[in-house]
């Protein structure tokens, strides 16, 4: 708190002081605790080593942060948010501020969410909620929960702007519907739908540093993937997320909660885009055991898996070398010789001699990444090149058109995708991509090991051709070679950093963020890419906590 | 069944009074005196068509003209159908994206694509369209104070990228497709009429309360903050009109559908025809006036069970031509005129307040992102119009030499009362589009 005195600041400690320790401003219509009287401290400024971010625009929630959010705050798990309008996602992520806004389906669904959300609460015995029968009860209601809700403490403005709400709702109807009345108010106010993180406090002439309980959210929903808890709150109250050493320590603290590898989670499994391999469509003339529910089991194994790396190991080298193999009975001719006690089990045992660890062993990935009728050297390919390396090959010329090789009863797939590469126009992409896709030749395309395809032994000669680390090119047979070279590149490691960043932050990559993404790659290299120390080095870049005056989409 | 239809209007102090329903109020009658309202209708269908089969048989004239057997269906309205050849996408032909991407970003849009990250099926990598869909500047022309500007369908049509919208409020500002049924009842007859009174004077004050706290939010910095928290605030107001205004007569009677699984393929027609007999009762009560409907994605990967297509029909438009698969192309395209006909057949249901059907104030465009599968080309788009709305004289086979597809947008705004001489990209405008009025 030492050298920051703004009146919110004040006003927060009063309130603490009043409150014993709950997390409120109480003093009710203080003057002090008023945007308008706030005075932004002036911080003085050190030196930067890299130039600040433009501000962000308002984060509105994703369906994934309101749900959790409402089930951290209300106890509510039943996820109303599925019915809202769905993100675009913005190569692969669901959470880009420049893009999700709201829109009149948006309104809608909140203000449906939102009275269905206050009956059940108000109802709930287990979540004490006060039904109030006076102004006073409501104004302290407002201001308490209010704060978790808005993250914040109230302004007076907003505050006040609530309590007329009750008052009028109390006259019509009883004391539990005036609650029910008010909460929902809360649920549909921008400073809950909205995650605003432009700086409050000035940085000498030149930047704004985020208020203690900005950071706290935003560190909430980067590692937690919902709402501040109390803890947290707390923390941000007492000053503690106001020095950049205070966040590291915090965050420091919050990868290592129970829950420190939940946003993490989450990331990756937009990363590895699992609602589309569970919606996977197979030929099912090809492949005549396919199900749907195959490709749901496909979706639970990979989560399981990417859910037990990060557990286990915390570590990239863990995600991509893990043997550890997850299948219920559906999932039969993966090599695991398991029995299962019902249809629903799953259990988790490990990859068979010769088939390959990691990620890019899961039967639910290799099928994924795989056409309709038979395995992709393209897919594969692609993802390793764009998700691994951020290196995604260009697109192909505009008149080309795109015409996968004809299934074949006597060639195999590596035979039918050299033709295509003998065509000059399409040589020059695919003698990149192709290769590292027949590296996965020995699955087909519904993930499964095989020796041979059409009578023909496979060859899974494969490997990286051309990449800005020159440590990752090289043929080899089969993926073990390339994962052993994947493992150690600080390519992937930096390109999994910047996407683990831009999830981070809900925006599109700049140019100002390469400079402060080198010492995070720094870092997450140095730890043999210990992903708690990734989410550490993010949270603790005076990038993720300050940024200049401009805004992000403002013309210079 | 009429019994059971109510109407509601609204009483002293925003009370709603049911009544029994009457012939004699029906919504002709309640709104008598106003002019009949103009709508639109966008059907998009993805991967061309099969060329072979799908353009009519020439006679002697424009207007004589045989139907194949791809649009039997649609035989009965005949004389409100205009067929097309001869009109290039020319916006998308070139530019970013792969082909797919393009055609089903400039098919309303009349725009590029920005760079972006959307990986098309062949790694190319696209954004969204550059400016705003024709259906989102039709709102404004025709669909000022309905209670839902505008509808966003789809049946599978479940990417959340450029391969699965072709709405868009503004360049970047796609609206995804509703594909669930379940949800496109909620939005259109959401409200239980049974309390309704106070229920919406509840949500009045709500919303006039969470418009307070915008406005406390609204001292911003930056200017696409301003801008997004000015666009909140104008959708609250509309939102507490809607909820609150309850003067619009419960004129169909539309029972809410049971849950579908419209992420399955296998339900692919269920969910088109739920989508499209909620549009219709939708428009029957004038609640809305301009909707897309997209039947899956640019990008799908779908088999149609429900028509014996038991493989990928997005690689059978693959196919070259003679092969004999190629041609399961064309069931499908049978299949999305019947969804045509279906349309059709609901607004001639619909009597407007001059005693005219809907289908004659009403234009409905279809098409998709390529003409044709097997080679991707934006030349010669299979584009139909159909219904009177704007006054564009069908009952043609018409044919134009590689005629812009940003002039007929234009063509259409002109005929919905905006003067503008381009749309979209203005290198690929010339004009409205001739023989058309």
């Amino acid at each position: 708190m030492e050298g920051s005195g703004s009146g919110r600041q004040a006003c927060q400690t009063k309130g603490v002081g009043l409150a014993a320790g709950v997390l409120i401003c109480v003093s009710l219509a203080t003057s002090a605790c008023s945007d308008k009287e706030t005075v932004p401290p002036i911080v003085i400024d050190e030196p930067q080593a890299c130039p600040d971010i433009p501000g962000p625009p308002l984060r509105l929630l994703t369906r994934f942060e309101y749900n959790n959010s409402v089930r951290d705050l209300l106890g509510d798990s039943s996820g109303p948010a599925r019915d809202f309008p769905r993100e675009p996602l913005a190569n692969g992520l669901d959470n880009d501020a420049t893009l999700n806004q709201v829109g009149d389906e948006n309104v809608l669904r909140y203000l449906e969410a939102s009275e269905s959300l206050a009956k059940v609460a108000v109802a709930n015995t287990a979540l004490a909620m006060p039904i109030c029968t006076a102004a006073p009860c409501a104004e302290k209601f407002i201001s308490e929960f209010g704060q978790r809700l808005f993250r914040r403490p109230l302004t007076t403005d907003e505050s006040l702007g609530m309590q007329p709400l009750f008052s009028a709702a109390l006259a019509k109807q009883d004391a539990q519907g005036a609650m029910e009345t008010t909460l929902a108010a809360l649920l549909q106010s921008p400073q809950f739908v909205y995650r605003d993180e432009w700086g409050t406090s000035a940085i000498g002439t030149s930047a704004l540093r985020l208020s203690g309980h900005q950071i706290a959210s935003k560190l909430s929903y980067f590692v937690f993937g919902t709402t501040p808890d109390a803890v947290l709150q707390q923390a941000a109250t007492q000053g503690e997320l106001n020095t950049a050493a205070g966040v590291a320590q915090t965050a420091n603290k919050m990868v290592n909660d129970a829950r420190g590898m939940d946003g993490l989670a989450r990331f990756l499994s937009q990363w590895l885009y699992l609602d589309g391999v569970q919606n996977t469509e197979k030929d099912i003339y090809t492949f005549t055991d396919f199900s749907r529910e195959l490709a749901k089991s496909w979706r639970t194994s990979l989560e399981m898996f990417v859910s037990n790396s990060l557990v286990e190991t915390h570590s990239l080298k863990g995600l991509l070398t893990s043997p550890a193999l997850f299948v219920d009975s559906k999932m039969t001719g993966y090599g695991a010789e398991v029995v299962f006690a019902n249809n629903t089990e799953f259990r988790q045992t490990v990859q068979a001699p010769g088939r390959a660890t990691g990620i890019l062993g899961q039967p639910g990935f290799l099928a994924f990444k795989s056409l309709h009728n038979g395995s992709s050297p393209i897919r594969r390919g692609i993802f390793v090149l764009d998700k691994l390396l951020c290196e995604p090959p260009p697109p192909p010329p505009a008149d080309v058109p795109i015409v996968p090789p004809p299934l074949s009863k006597s060639l195999t797939t590596r035979e039918r995708f050299d033709n295509h590469r003998k065509d000059p126009t399409c040589a020059s992409c695919h003698n990149v991509i192709d290769p590292v896709g027949f590296a996965f030749e020995h699955y087909d395309g519904m993930g499964r090991w095989r020796a041979t395809e059409n009578g023909q032994p496979i060859n899974a000669q494969g490997g990286i051709v051309t990449a800005n680390d020159e440590s990752l090119i090289g043929m080899g047979d089969g993926l073990e070679p390339m994962i052993e070279k994947l493992v150690q590149s600080r390519q992937v490691h930096d390109c999994v950093a910047r996407e683990v960043y831009r999830y981070a932050v809900g925006r599109p990559l700049l140019h100002e963020d390469e400079c402060w993404l080198k010492e995070i790659t720094d870092n997450f290299m140095k730890s043999g890419g210990d992903f708690k120390t990734l989410i550490v080095s993010i949270a603790s870049s005076p990038s993720f906590q300050r940024h200049s005056f401009k805004a992000i989409g403002d013309q210079p | 069944m009429k019994a059971a239809r109510r109407i509601f209007l609204k009483g002293a102090f925003g009370t709603a009074i049911a009544l029994p329903w009457l012939e004699a109020l029906s919504p002709k009658q309640a709104r008598a005196g106003t002019p009949a309202p103009n709508r639109f209708i966008g059907l998009y269908h993805p991967n061309g068509v099969f060329t072979p089969k799908w353009f009519p048989t020439r006679g002697a004239s424009e207007t004589e003209f045989a139907l194949g057997p791809i649009h039997a269906a649609l035989e009965p309205w005949k004389q409100q159908l205009l067929f097309t050849s001869g009109i290039d996408m020319s916006v998308a032909i070139k530019g970013t994206g792969e082909m797919h991407q393009r055609g089903v970003g400039g098919w309303l849009t009349g725009a590029k694509l920005a760079s972006g990250t959307f990986v098309g099926n062949d790694g190319t990598m696209a954004g969204y369209a550059t400016g705003p869909s024709l259906d989102q500047v039709l709102v404004r022309l025709i669909g000022l104070g309905t209670a839902i500007p505008s509808l966003q369908l789809g049946a599978h049509a479940l990417m959340p990228n450029v391969s699965g919208v072709v709405s868009y409020a503004a360049a970047n500002q796609p609206l995804l497709p509703q594909n669930d049924p379940r949800l496109t009842f909620k939005t259109i007859f959401g409200t239980d009429p049974t309390g309704l009174g106070k229920l919406a004077s509840s949500r009045q004050s709500i919303l006039d309360a969470v418009q307070g706290q915008v406005k406390l939010m609204q001292k911003r910095t930056s200017a696409l903050d301003k801008q997004r928290l000015d666009r909140h605030l104008t959708l609250l107001r509309e939102l507490e009109t809607r909820v609150t205004n309850i003067t619009a007569p419960v004129c169909a009677k539309v029972e809410s559908p049971a849950p579908v699984d419209f992420a399955s393929e296998t339900q692919v027609d269920v969910v088109a025809k739920l989508q499209v007999d909620l549009l219709l009762a939708a428009m029957r009560c004038d609640l809305t006036r301009v909707a897309t409907i997209m039947l899956a994605d640019a990008q799908n990967h779908l088999a149609l069970p429900h028509l014996g297509i038991a493989t990928d029909i997005h690689n059978l438009t693959h196919l070259s031509d003679g092969t004999p698969d190629r041609e399961k192309v064309a069931t499908r395209d049978t299949w999305v005129a019947s969804i045509m006909a279906r349309l059709l057949e609901g607004l001639d249901g619909i009597i407007d307040s001059d005693g005219s059907t809907a289908t004659s104030n009403s234009l409905l465009l279809w098409g998709t992102d390529v003409s044709r599968g097997n080679t991707h080309s934006h030349d010669n788009m299979p584009f139909v119009l159909a219904g009177g709305g704007a006054k564009f004289r069908m009952g043609r086979y018409a044919t134009w030499q590689a005629a812009f597809h940003n002039d007929m947008l234009v063509s259409i705004l002109n005929a919905f009362g905006s003067p503008v001489q381009t749309f979209g990209d203005p290198a690929f405008c010339r004009g409205p589009l001739s023989n058309l009025v």
